[in-house]
């Protein structure tokens, strides 16, 4: 293994530098944003998490302050796979097509598969080392203002798909989906243009899908009592009355609030109100259970990749000539 | 397999086609270990497509072949074969020290010396970038990093396509020597036939995908006659010569000239000789060459 390892070194340095410079860029802003952030929050904050905390002015100041900034860079952590896919995976392979070195590259005893193991080895090594200290610093800068006022919360496309696990077995998915895309089209453009839409379709679709992988809690509040505070929970967009009988009747059959409210609650009989929604230690289930997705697709794809670059391994009976093939262009 | 008996490159009805085209077909060769071996054919004839399937870079579509009684492509064939592409491809980011470092890395026979004497016939500075080579120093780097790995099996395509006369006169002297002293089989393609046949002892001649010719150079020549005459009365070719196998032949002014199949009847009144494997080949790749492969006289597997 040290002589392919070798040369994937050779060949991604220029990679590994580019990934580092973006990595320390993003950690020195972080670094000096999140020190200047924390020296402006109140003491009095960490009583005030969510939608209806404390309404302390010079909190509400840093909140709006900082959330596009932390934002931005939850963005370049969202946007990570789809860059790596591109710019590290697509050309993995397909440059020895554009160079012709595959003829090279292959016919080493070396051979398809362990040439495979050393370099995409590294560039998945890289790929979830840069994923990793991404999602940790959105996670680290975010943290302090986590879920409060105005400010990002978990379930924030930015937030949830630019920090955790997920977005480690993304990015690796990312690099499997590019590394495919080069082998099979062997042309490092249009391999960058099925990888971005490879990452972004189920990056779309697992956004859209989020609130159906796990049954959101009901909170109820009988009669007139005040409903429960949403805090920092994830509203599903369902609420409204209850019926005697157990069922669950629309928000708009009644006024929002006061004596009306009170009066149209008596005439429709409705014992009390409701509201589903998720709570922020749902995080975690839902970061599992995406991170496993993204896992499965990211080995899918390298599968795939092994399997069509696999070269013949015995003396074969004549019958047997219709294995698959990595070369088929002279 | 008797491993000093067995072929350094047999193919046992072997086709490749490319979509609806056949780039060869029913290829039937038998190259004895040790061999130098010229390709010879005109441009698309199949010559790289035969040199990528004996090298496991693509995969038969009929038939098989099989490099030192293995499979192309196995692991045992590609730590004993080596290939260079028409194309010399070599990693462009490389420096040409690095280049041979990553033969070394990638293959457990390397030796670095043999490497460094394809190096040491030209002037090429280690620290060059690959890409930045010339064409003819590209070609010796990828030699090198293809001798370098001590083959057994030598797969050049077109390996004087890029070099002048004298670098020519070199690489082929690397070649023999490599040949005379390890016994390695070499198998290359060239247009360049008045150098090639200087080192070849056997020809294969490919065209349109088939083998036309195939097997030692010197029974090959003896096998054939050329023939110079004059043409008839009419200005045409005797009958005589017409009713001989003829591969190929043409009039200048009222003296003919042929190359025929076997031997001509002694009572013409022609001046005969054995043709160099120049006039022959160049006789089967010329066009209007008769191409009948029942003609032929031996296919390799006979002749070798």
């Amino acid at each position: 293994m040290k002589g392919t390892w070798w040369l994937a070194r050779r060949q991604q340095r220029g990679l590994i530098l580019a990934l580092l410079i973006l990595l320390v860029a993003c950690a020195a802003w972080t670094v000096w944003q999140r020190a200047a952030m924390t020296g402006a929050l109140p003491t009095t904050h960490p009583a005030c998490k969510g939608w209806n905390g404390c309404d302390d002015p010079a909190l509400r100041a840093v909140v709006e302050r900082y959330t596009g900034p932390i934002t931005a860079l939850a963005i370049i952590s969202t946007v990570f796979p789809a860059l790596i896919g591109m710019f590290w995976g697509a050309p993995l392979l397909a440059r020895e097509w554009e160079n012709g070195t595959y003829r090279l590259t292959l016919s080493q005893e070396a051979g398809p598969l362990r040439l495979l193991a050393g370099r995409l080895g590294l560039a998945a090594l890289c790929t979830a080392a840069g994923a990793a200290v991404l999602a940790a610093l959105v996670a680290w800068w975010w943290a302090p203002i986590a879920n409060t006022l105005t400010g990002p919360y978990w379930y924030d496309a930015a937030i949830f798909n630019g920090t955790g696990p997920a977005s480690v077995t993304c990015a690796l998915f990312g690099l499997a989906a590019g590394t495919l895309a080069g082998l099979l089209t062997r042309r490092t453009l249009p391999a960058m243009a099925a990888t971005l839409a490879a990452v972004a379709v189920p990056r779309l679709i697992l956004q859209a899908v989020r609130p159906l992988w796990i049954a959101p809690q009901l909170r109820t509040s009988p009669g007139m009592t005040p409903k429960q505070l949403i805090g920092s929970a994830w509203s599903s967009g369902h609420w409204g009355y209850l019926t005697p009988s157990g069922g669950r009747a629309d928000i708009m059959n009644c006024p929002d609030s006061g004596a009306e409210l009170l009066r149209c609650m008596n005439s429709h009989g409705y014992t009390g109100r409701f509201y589903q929604a998720y709570p922020s230690s749902d995080f975690w289930p839902l970061q599992t259970i995406e991170a496993g997705i993204y896992l499965v697709l990211a080995l899918a794809l390298t599968a795939l990749v092994i399997r069509r670059l696999r070269p013949p391994t015995a003396t074969p009976a004549p019958a047997h000539h219709d294995t698959p093939v990595a070369a088929t262009a002279v | 397999m008797n491993e000093t008996n067995c072929a350094a490159l047999r193919t046992d009805a072997l086709g490749r086609a490319f979509g609806r085209t056949w780039a060869l077909r029913a290829c039937d060769l038998e190259i004895p270990a040790g061999s130098v071996v010229l390709l010879a054919g005109p441009n698309g004839a199949g010559k790289s497509t035969l040199l990528h399937l004996a090298a496991g870079l693509l995969t038969p579509t009929t038939g098989h072949a099989q490099v030192l009684g293995r499979t192309p492509g196995t692991r045992d064939a590609r730590a004993r074969t080596a290939l260079v592409a028409q194309d010399k491809p070599l990693h462009p980011g490389l420096t040409v020290a690095e280049q041979l470092r990553a033969g070394r890395e990638l293959n457990s026979r390397w030796d670095q010396n043999a490497a460094l004497a394809v190096l040491r016939t030209a002037d090429i500075p280690p620290g060059t970038r690959v890409g930045r080579l010339s064409p003819g120093l590209r070609t010796r780097v990828a030699l090198a990093t293809a001798l370098g790995r001590r083959p057994d099996l030598l797969l050049l395509d077109e390996p004087l396509a890029d070099l002048d006369p004298p670098a020519r006169h070199q690489v082929l002297g690397l070649l023999m020597a490599d040949n005379a002293e390890r016994g390695t089989t070499i198998v290359f393609s060239s247009h360049i036939l008045h150098e090639a046949e200087q080192i070849c002892d056997q020809v294969v001649l490919l065209r349109q995908g088939r083998v036309r010719l195939a097997g030692p150079a010197q029974p090959l020549c003896t096998a054939h006659t050329a023939v110079t005459g004059r043409t008839d009365r009419a200005g045409h070719l005797p009958a005589a010569l017409t009713a001989l196998p003829v591969v190929e032949s043409s009039i200048t002014g009222r003296q003919f000239t042929a190359l025929v199949r076997g031997p001509v009847p002694p009572e013409e009144p022609w001046l005969t000789r054995v043709p160099s494997l120049e006039e022959l080949l160049l006789a089967h790749l010329h066009p209007t060459a008769t191409t009948d492969s029942a003609a032929a006289p031996a296919t390799g597997r006979d002749a070798a």
